[in-house]
């Protein structure tokens, strides 16, 4: 998985629309007009290059904005699952909540997955449920209104945390990012 | 009046004084940078950032880069920096995260470079100039039918039109066994730049001998 990554960051090249500068501004919060985020999140479904500029920025600084000892930097977030008519297949990862890893065993399908990843202090489930050829998302988290962007190739989504929960639904099976609460990031992809 | 203004870069990069208070130079082979007080004391701040960065960022890329490499990529984002990227700097984030910025790009076209030499599957036509043996992945049909003699002609053919710049590369590399990192030293480029010469040395090569034997299949190895 990793070095799919490297190679699909060597292969993205450099920014054609000179926004990392931009995009940067966002990541450290040099940037705060609304306008401005929301078109730097708009780039950042167009742009792979400074997308994974926006991913590594936050994996090796800490909410602070202070670099993490080299040591100290941890794993991307990866979830990866595969959608069948009506069910799910969860695909091994360390973020599945235990109730399920036996159907990851067991590579048993499924008719919703559960995950929980870290976000800042606190740590928020993600639920996949299958619905024919896409998928819904929900996310839990503590803080009502929290941000949380769903960035896939060419489109962006918003949603805000409203009593706990979030949700994005009719999400097409791909690659795709979720952004929580600005710089927490959630790799999903989904395969058909 | 003489600026007084003496320091070292790790690089090695040295300014040095000039008539008058402003601006501050830096002198790095035989050409002159000139950089704004206020780039310069940027600059001068953040440099140990570069290092951690390129460390930082190579090791979330999952990428073994060598304290060699990480030597070289550091030049590479010093040069960027001097020669353009602090005049493009707009102030949009902090000058930290912009250096994040450059260093990222640096390590993304070192792992390219460093990529497209080794990889195999974007590249089937190697050629490895050597006296003795030239060819591989060929059927025994095929090597009845060739000279080794014949192909080493037409390498010294293709080499010989070639510009000094390729020659001095060709040889070094491909005769010599200098690694790139070592011939863009000598030839005081960047490993990223005799990269791609030296992949297009191996793409003229090929073609001049595919030229005479079009049914080699795979590389010349």
């Amino acid at each position: 998985m990793k070095s799919e990554r490297l190679q699909r960051i060597v292969q993205a090249g450099t920014c054609e629309n000179d926004m990392e500068q931009k995009v940067m501004g966002v990541a450290d919060s040099t940037i705060t007009s609304e306008e401005e985020i929301q078109q730097v999140f708009a780039h950042l479904a167009e742009c792979d290059s400074c997308r994974y500029l926006y991913e590594d920025y936050f994996a090796i600084h800490d909410d602070d904005g202070n670099l993490i000892e080299e040591g100290e930097i941890g794993e991307t977030v990866e979830l990866g699952m595969k959608l069948e008519p009506g069910s799910i297949v969860p695909l091994a990862t360390d973020f599945m909540v235990e109730g399920q890893r036996a159907a990851v065993l067991s590579g048993e399908a499924v008719s919703m997955v559960e995950y929980r990843v870290p976000a800042g202090g606190d740590n928020v489930d993600v639920k996949v449920y299958p619905c024919d050829d896409t998928v819904s998302i929900q996310l839990s988290a503590s803080g009502d209104g929290t941000r949380v962007i769903l960035i896939s190739p060419g489109t962006m989504e918003t949603a805000t945390v409203e009593k706990g929960i979030a949700r994005f639904d009719n999400v097409m099976p791909g690659r795709f990012l979720l952004v929580i609460n600005m710089r927490h990031l959630v790799t999903v992809t989904i395969t058909k | 009046m003489y600026c007084n203004y003496n320091m070292y870069l790790t690089t090695g990069v040295r300014a040095v004084p000039l008539w008058g208070k402003n601006p501050v130079a830096y002198k790095k082979n035989t050409r002159w940078y000139s950089m704004a007080d206020r780039d310069n004391s940027l600059l001068l701040e953040h440099l140990p950032l570069i290092k951690k960065f390129i460390k930082s960022i190579s090791r979330r890329m999952d990428a073994r880069i060598s304290d060699e490499e990480a030597d070289d990529i550091q030049q590479d984002v010093i040069e960027r920096l001097l020669k353009k990227a602090m005049k493009e700097f707009r102030g949009e984030c902090r000058f930290s995260t912009y250096l994040f910025k450059v260093v990222h790009n640096a390590v993304s076209d070192y792992l390219k470079s460093r990529n497209k030499i080794t990889s195999v599957d974007t590249d089937d036509h190697h050629i490895h100039y050597h006296p003795s043996m030239m060819v591989d992945d060929f059927s025994s049909s095929i090597i009845d039918t060739m000279k080794t003699e014949d192909i080493m002609e037409i390498v010294h053919n293709e080499v010989k039109s070639m510009k000094e710049e390729l020659r001095l590369i060709f040889h070094w590399y491909f005769v010599e066994k200098y690694t790139q990192v070592e011939v863009a030293r000598m030839m005081r480029k960047s490993q990223s730049t005799i990269a791609e010469h030296i992949e297009n040395i191996r793409r003229t090569l090929t073609r001049a001998v595919k030229g005479r034997y079009p049914e080699m299949k795979k590389g010349i190895h």
